[in-house]
């Protein structure tokens, strides 16, 4: 299928221009009408600042795209116009956070924030704004939509913010959603009806989804592709469920090995498999392969030079040893 | 505690921060050894009325209507500015903190007591009520400074009691608890050290109130009568403002100078003391 | 054997400005000797002021909490001050629960300048021990937190909280706000030092998966009620009450995926106010196996063999003493 979102070498900095500290290198990847990729890593990874980056709401010019493009339709949002940018933002790209309760404003009622976001958009009296934004909410299924458009953010719980924050999103029918950790803050019951909220939209309106989340299992529920971040970069990157089930990168069958794994029984506790070390912050990276300090099957090669992300199968792996070809040793 | 060595590098990255330290420093040695190098009594004739700046060398920045010599006014001023300035601050510190920390670790029926009190120091006017007390007890250095302090303090008191209520949620608060420490040694060794940060910028913000009240007394003639102030100077040169406005601008400007450098130094601080948040 | 720690029916209320609100509700659980309790539970549900409540943080309304057979409800702080050092805690926000202005070797070396144990001398070497017992290395005493990662923090955290010698740690999501890389590190600590130690932990978390590998028990709880608990690991394998298969079916599972499942039913409707909590059944509203008698009376907490417990009018006991789950109802209301 046709991509309706390419991210093609995106390099992201921050700090001075003269010492910039890279915190994304080189991320590539590419999402079709209708499907989820998910951006999977730890914290400081960089899954964050790529997905503002594809909005251009970087904290700009302390933190700024220094190289690369993000391709919606033949058209470089890299190169856009901030009034450009304005229109693609909520009608074309839109995005859902990660704390529903802070992302609305406190002393507006949602129905005047969802009216707001609508009007903007379209050319629309207020009161048939009103009734899209009942619908809309109708949609989310919040309860009562009627009564609650009047509600300030306030009175509502968690989860039905973030179902206010979906409406909000789908007000402009966007071709592209942005979810970063869209379900992090919520309780887990709520959680799975905010994901089945996402797929249903998915399925009615043939949105494409960037899913940015730190949860492996909850990428692997949702997603078709996934991107697997470490330090800036994409590691490993391909279908979800191939990735999953068979991780070539040390990185990735580390992170699934670190999962708990549900064994139950009555024995003794297994040990998880521990990845030594921390993750490495931003700017200290050493000059091979980030992951080298921390990797199980590390060579010497590995710490002069840095591999790049290259086919392998049916994915993407940027490591010298991948698991399959280790397994050949 | 934060290194002392980074603290100083950090204090430096604010160019303004070093200007305003630059200048109290040299506010504060003329205050400290200004009548020693330079013994001329601010009250003596000692040159002709009314001499403009840089003519005379018996009074280098002029005299005033008396023949008063302006700089030594001005030097022996410094002293009584910083004076009150610091002692009323260092009260008023005192007294907010306490009731701060008092409202805010204990809650309940404390916090509403110590609040009401707090609101209705808040809503007198300060100014007024300054000259009420002054006016009462006889204007000396030490009832200028506890007036000042008396109605000074209500800020602090809600700033420490906000720093209170947060930092005693906080999980290092309860992991003392838990570990079985007591009530005063939480205040005193776990919350208080968190919150003297925001105190410090506050209170160097209340020394150039300090001094500038104490400038408004002065001027009104409430001040001191045995201390000449940069207050007082500028009360003394009202009546010839049009003709000898030196009178009034030199201590004006020594006011302006050490306040803005007492809020750069504040400001510079507060970078410096919470740098996660620069 | 009796349990290290037993809580009956323990009641929490708080005063709020919308009336009383009763947080915990005639729970009871029992934690054994050198094993570790889960209790799970959803925002709201009472597990973490079940907690506090457990470490004296917070006033108990009634109940009984026993340690070791001796009676924690109702001392004063002094008369609780000599049983602090067999309960410790470990928090859940490693950047919240040590102080930024002590050094880490102070931070540990306080709970026992406290308790007043030992010189300065052997406090010092303690504190190496420990350091060195959580896998932190002897210069980490001189440093300050703000120089570590989460994961250390946490295991400085743990450091502090193993100093006196505690029977029982209460763990408050201590890995939820942890990267899954540091995570897994973290448990594999704390597992080896109940092997080592024979100490017991009440683990607070909401991650099914974490708890499936850690607890020998698990307790789950629903608006201040417990729902199921039972002393068995196969607990999460076929959960009886509807509320527990509802949280298992919630969480995305990497076994799920494994085995090529998705499309779980979904639990509906949002938790309710605690401060007007539904009648009957906590959890009745939102069963898909309700019947008449859930939303009028609340079901006690019942004894189903002796390893599990439910609260759930639906649940069953086979003749041959299987528990079984309710059957879905044929005509939905």
């Amino acid at each position: 299928m046709k991509p309706i979102l390419e991210v093609r070498d995106l390099s992201i900095e921050a700090g001075p221009k003269a010492h910039p500290i890279p915190l994304v290198q080189d991320v590539s990847f590419s999402v079709a009408e209708g499907s989820t990729l998910a951006i999977v890593g730890e914290s400081g990874c960089g899954k964050s600042v790529t997905a503002m980056a594809l909005m251009r709401i970087l904290p700009e010019p302390a933190v700024r795209i220094s190289e690369g493009e993000i391709r919606f339709c033949d058209e470089d949002l890299v190169a856009a116009p901030e009034r450009r940018m304005q229109e693609i933002r909520g009608n074309i790209i839109s995005m859902i956070f990660q704390d529903p309760i802070a992302s609305l404003n406190p002393i507006q009622t949602i129905g005047d924030q969802i009216i707001e976001v609508i009007r903007t958009h379209q050319s629309i009296s207020k009161r048939e704004a009103r009734k899209r934004a009942i619908a809309l909410l109708q949609s989310v299924r919040l309860p009562d939509a009627e009564k609650r458009i009047n509600y300030y953010p306030h009175r509502l719980s968690g989860g039905m913010c973030q179902r206010v924050m979906i409406a909000m999103a789908m007000a402009g029918s966007p071709r592209v959603i942005i979810a970063d950790e869209p379900t992090t803050a919520l309780d887990t019951t709520v959680q799975a009806q905010v994901m089945a909220l996402l797929r249903k939209a998915q399925t009615e309106t043939g949105t494409a989804i960037i899913l940015i989340t730190h949860n492996l299992a909850t990428a692997a529920e949702s997603a078709k592709d996934v991107a697997v971040m470490y330090a800036g970069r994409i590691i490993e990157y391909g279908p979800v469920r191939e990735v999953f089930i068979a991780p070539a990168h040390p990185y990735t069958q580390g992170l699934l090995g670190a999962i708990p794994d549900n064994a139950d029984g009555d024995g003794e506790i297994a040990k998880l498999t521990e990845i030594s070390g921390n993750v490495p912050r931003p700017g200290t990276l050493p000059q091979g392969c980030a992951f080298e300090p921390r990797c199980k099957s590390a060579q010497p090669q590995c710490r002069q030079q840095r591999p790049e992300l290259t086919m392998s199968g049916a994915r993407k792996v940027a490591c010298f040893f991948p698991n399959a070809e280790l397994a050949a040793q | 505690m934060i290194e002392r060595e980074s603290l100083i590098r950090r204090y430096c990255h604010s160019t303004t921060g070093v200007i305003g330290l630059v200048i109290l420093a040299f506010v504060v040695v003329m205050a400290a050894f200004g009548p020693i190098i330079y013994p001329v009594d601010p009250w003596a004739m000692v040159a002709r009325p009314l001499q403009w700046p840089l003519i005379d060398t018996d009074a280098p920045l002029g005299s005033d209507i008396l023949g008063r010599d302006v700089l030594s006014g001005l030097v022996n001023g410094a002293r009584v500015s910083l004076i009150i300035g610091v002692s009323a601050t260092a009260a008023a510190v005192a007294i907010g903190v306490t009731i701060g920390a008092l409202s805010g670790y204990f809650r309940g029926i404390m916090d509403d007591i110590l609040m009401r009190l707090t609101e209705v120091f808040q809503t007198i006017p300060n100014f007024l009520f300054v000259i009420v007390l002054v006016a009462v007890f006889s204007p000396s250095v030490f009832t200028i400074s506890a007036a000042i302090a008396v109605v000074s303090w209500p800020p602090v008191a809600r700033l420490v009691r906000g720093q209170f209520l947060t930092l005693r949620q906080r999980a290092f608060v309860e992991s003392c608890v838990v570990v079985g420490m007591s009530t005063p040694r939480i205040i005193f060794t776990q919350i208080l050290p968190n919150c003297i940060a925001p105190v410090i910028v506050t209170s160097s913000i209340m020394v150039a109130t300090a001094i500038l009240i104490e400038a408004g007394l002065s001027f009104l003639g409430l001040g001191d009568p045995n201390m000449m102030s940069w207050g007082a100077m500028i009360g003394f040169g009202r009546q010839s403002l049009r003709t000898a406005w030196y009178l009034t601008l030199i201590p004006g400007v020594a006011i302006q100078l050490t306040v803005l450098s007492i809020s750069f130094v504040g400001e510079a601080l507060n970078d410096a003391l919470n740098p996660r948040l620069g | 054997m009796t349990a290290l720690l037993s809580c009956r029916d323990l009641v929490v209320e708080y005063a709020t400005a919308d009336g009383p609100l009763r947080a915990v509700d005639r729970v009871s659980l029992d934690i054994e000797h050198g094993q570790t309790l889960a209790l799970v539970g959803e925002s709201g549900c009472g597990k973490s002021t079940l907690a506090r409540a457990i470490m004296g943080l917070t006033r108990v309304t009634s109940g009984s909490i026993k340690l070791e057979g001796r009676e924690l409800v109702g001392l004063s702080a002094r008369e609780f001050k000599p049983h602090r050092p067999s309960i410790q805690m470990v928090f859940q926000n490693p950047y919240g629960s040590l102080n930024p202005r002590l050094s880490v070797g102070r931070i540990v070396e306080e709970p026992m300048l406290i308790q007043k144990i030992g010189t300065s001398e052997t406090r010092r070497k303690r504190v190496l021990d420990l350091l060195d017992r959580v896998g932190l290395a002897s210069a980490a005493a001189t440093q300050y937190p703000h120089q570590f990662s989460g994961g250390q923090r946490q295991r400085v955290a743990i450091a502090r909280a193993l100093a006196l010698n505690p029977k029982l740690i209460v763990c408050d999501e201590p890995v939820s706000a942890l990267d899954v890389s540091v995570q897994a590190q973290v448990l594999n600590l704390l597992v080896e030092l109940q092997k080592d130690l024979g100490i017991s932990y009440l683990f607070i978390s909401h991650d099914l998966a974490v708890v499936r590998h850690i607890a020998h028990a698990t307790a789950v709880m629903y608006l201040g009620r417990m729902a199921a608990r039972s002393t068995s690991r196969e607990f999460w394998k076929r959960p009886a009450h509807p509320y527990v298969q509802a949280l298992k079916e919630a969480t995305p599972s990497m076994e799920a995926i494994r085995a090529g499942i998705s499309g779980h039913p979904i639990l509906e409707g949002e938790i309710p106010s605690a401060l007007n909590p539904p009648p009957g059944c906590r959890f009745s509203p939102r069963c898909r196996y309700g019947i008449d008698i859930c939303r009028r009376t609340d079901p006690p907490l019942r004894q189903l063999n002796d390893r599990s417990w439910v609260a759930c009018h639906r649940v069953t006991v086979a003749a041959d003493g299987t528990v079984e789950p309710p059957e879905p109802l044929t005509v939905q209301g």
